[in-house]
């Protein structure tokens, strides 16, 4: 019994004095957890010896590439397609790696990345926010030779790819310029430029657009059942052409990537690897009749301009404004005007300005027309009723045979190209004879 | 009894078992991840040994989002504009306080961090934050990437900032003095409200609009004008005011003065010297020069009393205009129109290009004073210069008696005419170390260009 009691207190004893180790639920420290979660990022951004490839989407929205290069001594070196002299002029910063919440990396002095987090507008962007984008960024993970990273405070992504030597000496040298200049420049020497795509038995032509100062590149082509489809994407320049910033935005089945540059031809690639030629077409491949209004706002006839393909009956109708805006047909004696149709497709209007002014356009006075339109899909031609009278202005008396036309005639939208340009034109239905050439705006 | 110990067992077990069940804390050593061990710049190596050495401040200009509200967008500085920003904080404020007012001073007075900003504080709905000093230890400044060291007045703006914050300091370490609070009383709840216009705030004696939200704010903004703009801006703002109010504004400044001296044991009227010198010299601040004042018409006269003002026994006078002076006494002397004497004249700032010499003769018994008038010309040369071309425009008649016994008295008056019409000056403060703090742009003199001790010198009276 004794013996019995004496054992009890012993176990007692041991099991009262027991103290336990701490359960580390993650099996370290957590300093140690941090140490290491910093150590692999610091090392991955130094790891890259030529430096990295990157691509920040930010929230304005837009995109923009960079290339940094990371060094031990806690500066970065940076090229950036966000101006002319960012992406020719590389420019030194400071860097930390440093634990918020998570290994995180911060730009913790002025360089290009910071134009697009600047808050004031100072860089383009828009007070109070800039482009709404971050100089802090998360780890996220890496895998390969990319690191992925997100904004601290606006979640925008920080995708980095490995850069090679050659790249690396390419961004230093400041090669990213050219190849900006040369893509905005194949662009505007082919405004009707497109891609050739087959898709279910049928061969699109798909217009690309590239709008450089939005960073956004726009694919759209007319279907068999004559209604337009289109896509747009953010892109970022880089050395050589561009690169579509989001992932697989699909069109017609195609997923482009890239577009790279072989020899002087432009090739768009998809994600297969396919290659499709960039080719400029001899007008816009959108019909202008499902351009106006969303690509061109109007149509406009400027003081005394009458362009090429503009018929006989056409030129008459024309005349009787511009000349009678000096002739003092109104009433009173003008020296500069205008006649523009703006398109409205939502409310399926068209408004019809005529513009005078007695000091060469810089002021003056605008005469108004609203008309609603019919548009015939099959026949594509536009009926216009009148919506409401002339008002304001003093152009009315010398805007009557227009008017009239567009009352009693039918009319076609066309392209009309002549020298590279392309102009708009409006041909009569009822009134074949009048056929009148507009500068598209 | 078994009973008794097993239960006494039992419960010795469920004592033990509950006690043993022992929380711990997880011992966790932070001390190796300090965020702020990043390899040194240049610029850390110039803030340490310029600022952390001597005077143990701290600056941080690498961004740090702690350092600022988080619900705002804001940017870090470039590191080029970093030293603009430390040589301002350091020679526009630093240096003048330790040189004034000593080092023990600055060293525990002065706000221990300064953190630099590159862009402006921006809120979300747009507002903008300009400057914040914090209980007395760290002062944000925003907006660095934009700071011009060329540009004297935007250094002076923020300038201006600092000394203003830094006097709310020294308001938490020695209260304002009451007789201040009652001298205006006119605060107003939202001084941004369009009520409170500029001239009512000049006209009730208050030095700018935010002067009227409440009276440290007062009393800060009176601080930092007086150190700024300078003591002809603020004196030339109370003359603009009202009556009442240009006394309150010169009572305010008096209340000021007495604060330092009693106080912290500082001369103001040095200080002010010293921020202006800094200005100047470094900024190249032309705002507070003689010859500024006098293009934009802010003097109106210059006195001279050669054989009275008291000045002259002072702090002495210039040899080469002495003889001058003598030339005038034997020319009156000569002169057929015997009798009169040459008195004390002024020199009046009619316009910005206009000048006068109103020159008293008494008579021989000293009973009538008569006034002669001269006009002159006045240009400003390039190199900060100016000359004086006597005309005389034929004023004569009633109205015009000085200008006739101007003609009559010419003779006697030469050399004096004759000293204005053939010299090049240089218009200047007559500076402190010679008339003393507390005569701070007070005296005003002509310098013969090239010849330092050739001048003539006055107290000034503003318009």
């Amino acid at each position: 019994m004794k013996r019995i009691l004496y054992f009890t207190f012993l176990l007692l004893f041991l099991t009262g004095c027991k103290k336990g180790e701490v359960d580390l639920v993650f099996g370290e420290q957590p300093e140690e957890r941090m140490g290491e979660k910093l150590t692999e990022l610091r090392s991955l951004l130094t790891s890259s010896e030529y430096g990295w490839k990157a691509k920040l989407l930010v929230e304005k929205p837009s995109a923009y590439s960079f290339y940094f290069k990371f060094d031990d001594g806690k500066s970065c070196t940076m090229i950036s397609d966000f101006s002319n002299t960012t992406s020719s002029t590389p420019n030194t910063s400071t860097y930390r790696v440093m634990w918020a919440m998570n290994a995180s990396l911060l730009f913790d002095t002025f360089n290009y990345i910071t134009m697009l987090q600047e808050p004031s507008g100072s860089y383009g962007g828009t007070a109070p926010n800039g482009y709404l984008s971050d100089i802090e960024f998360e780890y996220v993970r890496s895998s390969g030779d990319s690191l992925i990273m997100t904004g601290k405070k606006y979640k925008v992504p920080l995708l980095m790819v490995k850069a090679t030597q050659a790249e690396s000496e390419s961004y230093l040298a400041g090669n990213l310029t050219e190849s900006i200049e040369k893509t905005k420049q194949f662009f505007n020497d082919n405004k009707n430029s497109y891609v050739s795509i087959d898709s279910a038995g049928h061969s699109y032509k798909v217009a690309v657009d590239l709008l450089s100062q939005d960073k956004t590149v726009s694919l759209s082509t007319i279907t068999p059942e004559k209604t337009v489809k289109s896509v747009s994407n953010l892109f970022v320049f880089d050395l050589n052409g561009f690169e579509l910033g989001t992932d697989s935005v699909g069109f017609l089945g195609v997923t482009f990537k890239t577009a790279v540059w072989e020899g002087n031809k432009l090739l768009m690639v998809d994600d297969k690897g396919a290659k499709y030629e960039i080719k400029n077409d001899t007008q816009p491949i959108i019909p202008l009749n499902k351009a106006i209004g969303v690509k061109y706002s109007s149509l406009l006839s400027p003081y005394l301009t009458y362009y090429p393909g503009t018929s006989a009956e056409g030129l008459t109708i024309l005349k009787r404004f511009h000349e009678g805006l000096a002739s003092g047909a109104t009433g009173y004696i003008f020296n500069s005007g205008y006649i523009s149709f703006a398109w409205d497709n939502f409310n399926k209007r068209i408004t019809l300005n005529g513009f005078s002014s007695q000091n060469g356009g810089s002021s003056g006075w605008t005469t108004t027309i609203v008309y609603n339109f019919e548009f015939d899909e099959t026949a594509e031609t536009y009926t216009l009723t009148k919506r409401s009278n002339a008002s304001g202005g003093y152009t009315a008396p010398i805007l009557d045979q227009m008017d009239n036309f567009l009352l009693n005639s039918k009319f076609k939208l066309e392209y009309h190209v002549e020298d590279g340009v392309t102009y708009g034109k409006m041909i009569g239905v009822d009134r074949p004879n009048v056929v009148i050439t507009f500068l598209l705006r | 009894m078994k009973n008794i110990i097993y239960s006494i067992l039992g419960l010795s077990f469920v004592i033990s078992f509950s006690s043993c069940n022992k929380e711990e804390n997880l011992n966790v050593d932070m001390s190796s991840y300090n965020y702020d061990d990043f390899e040194k710049l240049p610029i850390d190596d110039y803030i340490y040994n310029n600022l952390t050495k001597p005077f143990n401040v701290e600056v941080v200009y690498r961004f740090d989002r702690s350092h600022t509200d988080i619900g705002k967008n804001i940017s870090p500085p470039k590191i080029e504009q970093v030293q603009p920003a430390v040589d301002m904080v350091l020679d526009g404020f630093i240096r003048v306080y330790d040189k004034v007012a000593g080092p023990t001073f600055i060293k525990t007075y002065t706000p221990k961090q300064f953190v630099l900003f590159g862009s402006h504080a921006y809120n979300s709905n747009g507002t903008v934050t300009l400057g914040t000093a914090d209980g007395g230890r760290r002062v944000v400044l925003y907006d660095i990437n934009n700071i011009n060291p060329n540009s004297s007045a935007d250094i002076s703006r923020r300038l201006q900032t600092i000394h203003h914050e830094f006097t709310h300091i020294l308001n938490q370490i020695v209260a304002i003095p009451s007789s201040f609070r009652t001298v205006t009383t006119d605060y107003v709840a939202d001084w941004t409200a369009s009520s409170n216009t500029a001239e009512e705030a000049q006209a009730l004696g208050f030095i700018s609009q935010y002067s009227r939200s409440s009276f440290p704010e007062d009393f800060a903004e009176t601080v930092a004008h007086l150190l700024i703009k300078g003591q002809v801006y603020y004196d030339l703002y109370a003359s603009g005011s009202t009556e009442d109010g240009s006394a309150k504004l010169k009572l305010k400044q008096s209340i000021v003065e007495d604060y330092f001296k009693q106080f912290l044991n500082i001369d103001f009227k040095e200080l002010q010297y010293e921020v202006h010198k800094v200005l100047v010299e470094q900024y190249a601040d032309e705002s507070q020069l003689f010859i500024t004042a006098l293009k934009n018409n802010n003097i109106e006269s210059i006195g001279v009393d050669m054989d009275g003002g008291s000045e002259y026994s002072i702090y002495g006078k210039s040899a080469a205009f002495d003889q001058v002076w003598q030339e005038v006494k034997q020319s009156f002397a000569s002169t057929q129109n015997g009798g009169f004497k040459p008195g004390k004249f002024s020199i009046v700032f009619q316009s910005s290009t206009r000048m006068q010499i109103q020159a008293e003769f008494p008579n021989s018994s000293g009973s009538t004073t008569y006034l002669s008038w001269y006009d002159f010309d006045l240009t400003y040369n390039s190199d900060g210069t100016v000359s004086f071309k006597y005309i005389d425009e034929g004023k004569t008649g009633t109205g015009n008696v000085p200008y006739d016994n101007g003609r009559f008295i010419k003779e006697g008056w030469q050399p004096l005419l004759d000293y204005f019409q053939n010299n090049i000056f240089t218009p200047e403060w007559v500076s402190p170390e010679i008339v003393g703090f507390g005569n701070l742009m007070k005296f005003g003199g002509l310098n013969v260009e090239g010849e330092v001790d050739n001048y003539i010198y006055g107290p000034v009276t503003l318009k």
